[in-house]
C-alpha cells in the first residue's frame, strides 16, 4: 500500500513538475479552461462550452508542435556564490553565449535543481514535523509527509529569468535569483532554456548541464550584546594549530641563565647587552573558552530544531573568538567538537558544520552530557541550547553549575512541558534560563 | 498571474456574456462599473479581512443561486443555470479588485486553507493574485450557458480570445506569425466543434442513452426503458412530484398518462413515428380544446411544475380540454402524449375529460403486432385461456383475473436468463411490477385480437388533508395497458391493487421531511409564479440592495480610501537632461533589437567592444565608436556639441542607420539570420 502511495506521489510530481515548467501561465489558465469547458460543456445540447472546448484543444496542440523544433545552440556558465543564507535571497550571475547562426529571442531561463523527490525509504522512515497531529486518513495516505519531504530535499525557490535577445557570438550576462528555504546544500544539476511558442502558451525546453553546489547556511538572529562571564582557565600546552608554533606559552619576564634551561629560550640579544646568559620566562597559558551546546536529541527535525540551529548559528558569528575560543558541541551520527578562535578555524566554520546539523532521533541526552562535562574543567562558560526542559536536562544544568560555569541556557520549544522558565530554579547560581518558541525567537533573543 | 487585462476586455467579456444570456439588465451595469475604475481615481485600501468579507459575499451569492434554483427547478441540470450566473456571483471580487489600491486580491482571503493555517497562527505569506484573466475566462464559459445556436458565440468568443492573447504574446513575436497560429487554432476549433456535436447528434440517433436527459423526470415521448431488464430492487422517491384536486374524492385511484407506446422490444416500448403537432389556444389564451367540451364529464386539477418551462403534461384519458395552462406552444402525437414549452415553473391547470379519446388516433397496425420472440410464450398462454374469439370485456375480465390470482407484485426483479424478460415473467417468476403486468397485458391482448398500447403516468390515490391535495410521489410512477374496445380506448390495470400498498411500506423514513421540503417549494412556487414571469427579478434585485448597502458600510471608512496616484507635474516644471535628444539613441535601439543587448550599467564604449568581439566586420565598429565619442560629448559635455559638430554627429547616425538596413537585407539573401 505504502510503495504503492509512494509511486503514486512520484508519478503525480513528476506530471506536475512536467505541467509548470511547459506550461506559462496562459498556458495554464488555457489549460483549465480546457478542463472546465470538458467537463460542463459534455453535453453539446445544453450549452456551447464545447466551442470554447474544441477552441482551447486546437490552440493548446498547435502551440505544441511549435515546440517540436527548437535548437538553442547556447553555452551557459553560472558564477555561484560559495554560500547563502536560508531566507536570503541569492543572487548571482549566468553568463549565455549565442553560438548558433541565429539570433535567440524569447528566452527564458530557469535553474534544474536536483530532483526533491525522496527515496523510499525515506519516505518510509522521516515523519512530518507535527505528523502525530494529522488525522489518521492524512497518516495512512502520508501526502502531508511527501509534500514536506519534497519542500525540504528542494531547498530553495527558483526564479526563472528573462534572457535578452542575444545576436549569434555574443553573450550576455543575467541575474538569477534563488531563494534557499532550508540549510544544507543545494546542488544544481543544470539549467533549462525555455523557449515559448509564438502565441505564448506552452514552452519549447532545451536542458542544459551545469553541475554546481552551493551551501545554505542557516539563518541568523541579530543578538544583543552578550557579556558572558566566566574567568580564564589553565590549558594544558596551550592550543595546538594556533597561530603559534609548538609550545604556544604566555611570555612573562627575562631572567638569569640556570642550569638545566633550555638553550632554546635564551634570550641572545640581552645576552650581548649584559654579558651573561638570560632566558625568556613563560607561563602556562589561560585562555577564555566557551562552549557553544546545541541540543540535537528530538525524533523530529522540526521547526524548534531548526530554530535552536539558527540560534546556534547567530551566536556563533556573534561571540568574539579573537582573544577566546568558542566549542562547538553537539552529537550527530557520532559526538562532535568543533573549535574556532584565536586563529584556530574562522566561524564560517562553524557555519558550514551548523548548515549540515541533523537531528539525532537514536541517541540521548545524556551521551552529550557526558562529552560536554568531559571538558568543564577548561571552560569559561556554557551557552546551551535545549529542546527541551526534561530531567536528564534539568541534572545536566546542575552538573555545569556544581562546576560554578556560569551557563546561558535557552530552550527552544513549543512545548510548554510545565518546565519554569525563570531563574528561580538555580537563582543560587549564574544561570539564565530562557524559554523561547520557535514563532518568537527574535523577540526571545533580544530578552536575554 | 499579476499581467493586467488590456482596457476595456472585461468590460466587453462582461457584455458578451450578458449578450448570450439576455441578461443585460446584469451586464451593462457592471461592466460599467469595472470600466468606471479607469476613471475614477479613488482607491480602497482593501485589508485582507475585507476581501475575506467579500470572498464570503461571493460564497453566499452562489448558495443563494443554488438554494432558488433547487426551489424553482428540479432537473438536476440546475448546475447549468448556476454556471450561467456565476458572472453575477464573482461578481463583488473582481469589482474590489478593480478599486482596491493592491489591484490584487490575497489568496488568504479565499482558500479556507490559507484561512485555517493563519487561525492555527500558522501564518502564510501574502499571496497576491490578479483575477482579471480567470474573471474573463469564466465570463465567456458562462456565455456559453446562454445556449444560443448560433454562429455568433464562437465568433466573439475569438474575438475576446484574440484580445486576450494578442496582450500576453510573447514581446518578439512576429504579429504575422501570431495571426497565421490563432486562424490556424479558430479554423481547426470550428471544425472541431462541428465535428463533436455531429457526433453526439449521431450516437443519439443511434439510441445510446449516454446522452440522453436523465434528469428531466417527464416521460420520454419516443420510447420507454422499462425496469425489466435490471438486476436490482426498485427504490422508489417518496418526492412529491405533483398535487392533484379532483371534484369529488376518488373512489378508486386515478390513472394520469404522459405517454403511450405502441412497439415492443428487448424490455423497451417505442412510439412508432410520435410526430407531434401544435394545438392551437383559445382567444384566452390559456385554454386549449381537443374536442368539444360538452362530451366531457369530469374534470381534474393538476398543479407541476415546468422544468425550464417545458415538459409533458399529466393527462386523465379522454382529456378533451385543458384550461389556466399559461404556456406558449402545446404540442400533441397520436398516442396522447401532450407536450409544452415556453411555460412557467409551476402550472395549475384544469382538465376536463369524458368517455371519448380524441387525443389518441385509432388502431393502426402497430397497435397489434406481437413480437416473434415473445409469442409462442403469448400465444400458449391465450390458447390456454382461450381468449381467441371472445368479446373485448371478456378477455379483460379474464385477465385481470388471472394476473391477480396466478401472479404477485414485487419490487425486486431477478430476471436472470436467456429468455425475453418478459417471458421469464410469464412463465418463470410469475413475479414483476407493474412494467411486466402492463407489458405482458398488451401483448395478451394483441394476441387475443384486440389492439393495445403501453402507456406510463402516475396513479392518483394519497389524499393528504393537510395540504387539501392529493399528492402523486415518484414511487406512484404506474404503467399500464390502453385497449381498444367499443371504438375508444379504455384504460386496463392488470397490476395486482396491492401494489400501492407495497411502495408505501418501501417508503423512506425520512418522508416526513421530504413533504416539508416539498411543501415549501410549492408554497414559493405558487407565490413566484402567480405573478408575471419576470416579476421575481425585481424581487431579487430589491432583496440585493440592503445586502449591498450593509457590505459597501462595513467596508466603506474614509481612513480607506485613497487618491490614485500624484498629479501630473507640469511640462514646463520637468527637468530637461541634455542630450537626452541624442541621434545615438536611435543607433542604440537599433542593435538591442538586432540582438546585441546593453547590460544594465555596462559603458558605451565596452559594450561597443562586444558588438565588435562578436561580428567584426558586419558593425562597422570605428563607425560606431565616433559616434559614442560624439555622443559622449553631447550628452556630458559642459558645452555640447557645437552645431557644425552636431549636424555631422546626425549624419553619421543616418549614413550608419542606412548602411546597416542595407546589410540586413544584404546577410538576410546570404545568411537568412534575420
Amino acid at each position: 500500500m505504502k510503495r504503492f502511495l509512494f509511486y503514486n506521489f512520484r508519478v503525480l510530481y513528476a506530471i506536475r513538475e512536467w505541467i509548470l515548467r511547459r506550461f506559462t501561465w496562459p498556458g495554464l489558465l488555457i489549460l483549465f479552461g480546457m478542463i472546465a469547458s470538458a467537463v460542463v460543456g459534455l453535453d453539446t445540447n445544453r450549452s456551447l462550452a464545447y466551442q470554447v472546448f474544441t477552441f482551447l484543444v486546437c490552440i493548446l496542440v498547435l502551440s505544441m508542435l511549435f515546440s517540436l523544433r527548437f535548437r538553442a545552440d547556447v553555452q551557459v556558465q553560472r558564477t555561484l556564490p560559495k554560500f547563502g543564507t536560508v531566507g536570503e535571497p541569492l543572487v548571482y550571475r549566468l553568463e549565455i553565449v549565442n553560438r548558433g547562426r541565429k539570433p535567440l529571442r524569447n528566452l527564458v531561463i530557469l535553474e534544474l535543481p536536483e530532483d526533491p523527490r525522496p527515496a523510499y525509504r525515506e519516505f518510509l522512515q522521516i515523519r512530518e514535523p507535527g505528523e502525530t497531529r494529522r488525522n489518521p486518513f492524512d497518516r495512512i495516505m502520508g501526502f502531508y509527509r511527501w509534500e514536506w519531504l519534497v519542500s525540504r530535499n528542494r531547498r530553495a525557490v527558483f526564479h526563472q529569468q528573462n534572457i535578452p535577445v542575444i545576436a549569434p557570438g555574443d553573450r550576455q550576462t543575467v541575474r538569477m535569483t534563488m531563494t534557499p528555504t532550508a540549510r544544507g546544500r543545494i546542488r544544481l544539476d543544470g539549467l533549462t532554456v525555455a523557449r515559448p511558442d509564438p502565441l505564448g502558451l506552452f514552452n519549447a525546453l532545451k536542458p542544459l548541464t551545469a553541475p554546481a553546489s552551493v551551501l545554505v547556511l542557516p539563518k541568523r538572529y541579530p543578538l544583543p550584546g552578550i557579556r558572558l562571564p566566566g574567568i580564564r582557565r589553565y590549558h594544558s600546552g596551550g592550543v595546538a594549530l594556533t597561530s603559534s608554533v609548538g609550545d604556544s606559552e604566555e611570555f612573562v619576564s627575562l631572567r638569569d641563565y640556570r642550569f638545566g634551561d633550555s638553550l632554546r629560550r635564551i634570550h641572545w640579544k640581552s645576552w650581548a647587552r649584559t654579558g651573561k646568559p638570560v632566558v625568556k620566562e613563560f607561563q602556562g597559558e589561560f585562555f577564555v573558552r566557551y562552549a557553544l551546546i546545541l541540543d540535537t536529541f528530538t525524533a523530529e527535525p522540526d521547526n524548534a530544531f531548526e530554530e535552536a540551529v539558527s540560534v546556534a548559528a547567530s551566536f556563533a558569528c556573534t561571540i568574539q573568538t579573537q582573544e577566546s575560543l568558542l566549542d562547538l558541541i553537539f552529537v550527530g551520527t557520532e559526538s562532535y567538537c568543533f573549535t574556532t578562535g584565536r586563529g584556530l578555524g574562522q566561524t564560517d566554520r562553524t557555519l558550514e558544520i551548523l548548515a549540515a546539523v541533523d537531528n539525532c532521533p537514536d541517541r540521548t541526552f545524556d551521551e552529550l552530557a557526558g562529552l560536554v562535562l568531559s571538558r568543564a574543567a577548561t571552560l569559561s562558560g556554557c551557552v546551551c541550547i535545549l529542546l527541551d526542559w526534561d530531567p536528564a536536562r534539568e541534572s545536566f544544568i546542575s552538573r555545569l553549575r556544581g562546576y560554578r560555569i556560569p551557563v546561558l541556557v535557552l530552550v527552544i520549544s513549543d512545548r510548554s512541558t510545565g518546565m519554569a522558565t525563570d531563574e528561580n530554579i538555580m537563582s543560587d547560581a549564574p544561570v539564565h534560563i530562557r524559554h523561547i518558541r520557535p514563532g518568537a525567537v527574535p523577540e526571545g533573543l533580544a530578552a536575554i | 498571474m499579476n499581467i493586467q487585462t488590456p482596457p476595456l476586455l472585461i468590460g466587453a467579456a462582461l457584455l458578451f456574456w450578458g449578450w448570450q444570456t439576455g441578461n443585460w439588465l446584469f451586464a451593462v451595469p457592471m461592466a460599467l462599473l469595472l470600466e468606471g475604475s479607469r476613471f475614477i481615481r479613488f482607491r480602497w485600501d482593501f485589508s485582507v479581512t475585507d476581501f475575506n468579507r467579500l470572498s464570503d459575499l461571493c460564497a453566499l451569492i452562489v448558495i443563494g443561486i443554488v438554494f432558488y434554483l433547487l426551489l424553482t427547478e428540479r432537473s438536476i441540470f440546475i448546475i447549468f443555470i448556476l454556471l450561467q450566473w456565476l458572472p453575477v456571483a464573482f461578481f463583488p471580487l473582481i469589482l474590489s479588485q478593480r478599486y482596491s489600491m493592491q489591484g490584487r486580491v490575497d489568496l488568504r482571503a479565499m482558500s479556507l486553507i490559507f484561512r485555517k493555517r493563519d487561525k492555527n497562527g500558522q501564518h502564510s505569506l501574502p499571496t497576491a493574485l490578479d483575477i482579471s484573466y480567470p474573471y474573463f475566462a469564466l465570463c465567456i464559459l458562462s456565455a456559453g450557458f446562454g445556449n444560443v445556436r448560433s454562429h455568433n458565440f464562437y465568433v466573439g468568443m475569438l474575438v475576446l480570445a484574440a484580445w486576450a492573447l494578442w496582450r500576453v504574446r510573447p514581446r518578439h513575436t512576429s504579429p504575422v506569425i501570431w495571426a497565421l497560429v490563432f486562424l490556424m487554432a479558430c479554423y481547426g476549433g470550428f471544425v472541431g466543434h462541428v465535428g463533436l456535436h455531429g457526433l453526439q447528434q449521431f450516437l443519439e440517433t443511434k439510441g445510446l442513452l449516454w446522452f440522453y436527459d436523465l434528469g428531466r423526470e417527464d416521460a420520454d415521448p419516443y420510447q420507454s426503458v422499462t425496469g425489466m431488464n435490471h438486476i436490482n430492487a426498485l427504490k422508489p422517491s417518496s418526492r412529491v412530484m405533483f398535487r392533484v384536486r379532483t371534484e369529488t374524492p376518488l373512489l378508486s385511484s386515478l390513472l394520469l398518462r404522459e405517454a403511450s407506446y405502441t412497439l415492443y422490444n428487448d424490455a423497451r416500448w417505442f412510439a412508432l413515428r410520435p410526430v407531434f403537432q401544435p394545438v392551437p389556444p383559445e382567444l384566452d389564451g390559456t385554454t386549449w380544446t381537443f374536442a368539444p367540451p360538452e362530451d366531457a364529464s369530469s374534470q381534474v386539477t393538476v398543479s407541476a411544475r415546468l422544468t425550464e418551462g417545458t415538459g409533458m403534461l399529466k393527462l386523465p384519458a379522454g382529456t378533451v380540454q385543458v384550461a389556466h395552462l399559461p404556456v406558449q406552444i402545446l404540442e400533441s402525437n397520436p398516442f396522447g402524449a401532450v407536450r409544452v414549452e415556453d411555460g412557467p415553473g409551476l402550472v395549475t391547470y384544469r382538465a376536463r375529460y369524458g368517455p371519448r379519446t380524441p387525443l389518441d388516433s385509432p388502431p393502426q397496425p402497430s397497435d397489434r403486432v406481437v413480437p416473434e420472440g415473445v409469442r409462442p410464450a403469448i400465444a400458449g398462454i391465450v390458447d390456454e385461456m382461450e381468449l381467441r374469439y371472445q368479446t373485448p370485456e371478456k378477455v379483460i375480465r379474464a385477465l385481470e383475473f388471472y394476473f391477480f390470482n396466478r401472479f404477485r407484485y414485487s419490487l425486486s426483479t431477478v430476471n436472470r436468463g436467456e429468455h425475453d424478460p418478459l417471458v421469464r415473467f410469464l412463465t418463470e417468476t410469475r413475479s414483476g411490477h407493474c412494467e411486466h403486468f402492463a407489458s405482458a397485458t398488451v401483448l395478451m391482448l394483441r394476441e387475443a385480437g384486440i389492439p393495445a398500447r403501453y402507456a406510463t403516468g402516475y396513479s392518483v390515490h394519497e389524499w393528504n388533508s393537510d395540504w387539501g391535495w392529493y399528492l402523486v410521489r415518484t414511487r406512484h410512477a404506474h404503467a399500464w395497458t390502453i385497449a381498444w374496445v367499443n371504438g375508444r380506448w379504455i384504460d386496463v390495470d392488470t397490476t395486482p391493487p396491492d401494489w400501492r400498498a407495497m411502495e408505501d411500506e418501501a417508503a423512506s423514513p425520512f418522508q416526513g421531511l421530504m413533504d416539508l421540503w416539498s411543501r415549501i417549494t410549492f408554497l414559493w412556487n405558487e407565490w413566484r409564479w402567480q405573478e408575471q414571469e419576470t416579476a421575481w427579478t425585481g424581487y431579487l434585485i430589491w432583496a440585493l440592495v440592503p445586502l449591498g448597502g450593509f457590505l459597501l458600510l462595513r467596508i466603506y471608512a474614509k481612513r480607506n480610501i485613497r487618491r490614485l496616484g500624484k498629479a501630473p507635474v507640469p511640462a514646463a516644471d520637468r527637468p530637461v537632461r541634455q542630450g537626452s535628444d541624442s541621434p545615438f539613441y536611435r543607433v542604440e535601439t537599433r542593435l538591442v533589437q538586432i540582438g546585441f543587448h546593453r547590460q544594465a550599467g555596462e559603458p558605451l564604449l565596452r559594450w561597443i567592444d562586444r558588438i565588435e568581439a562578436a561580428r567584426p566586420d558586419e558593425m562597422v565598429t570605428d563607425h560606431l565608436r565616433r559616434m559614442a565619442d560624439y555622443h559622449y560629448r553631447y550628452r556630458f559635455g559642459p558645452e555640447g556639441l557645437p552645431e557644425a559638430e552636431k549636424k555631422t554627429f546626425t549624419r553619421l547616425v543616418e549614413q550608419w542607420l542606412v548602411n546597416r538596413k542595407q546589410g540586413i537585407s544584404a546577410s538576410a539573401g546570404a545568411t537568412g539570420q534575420e
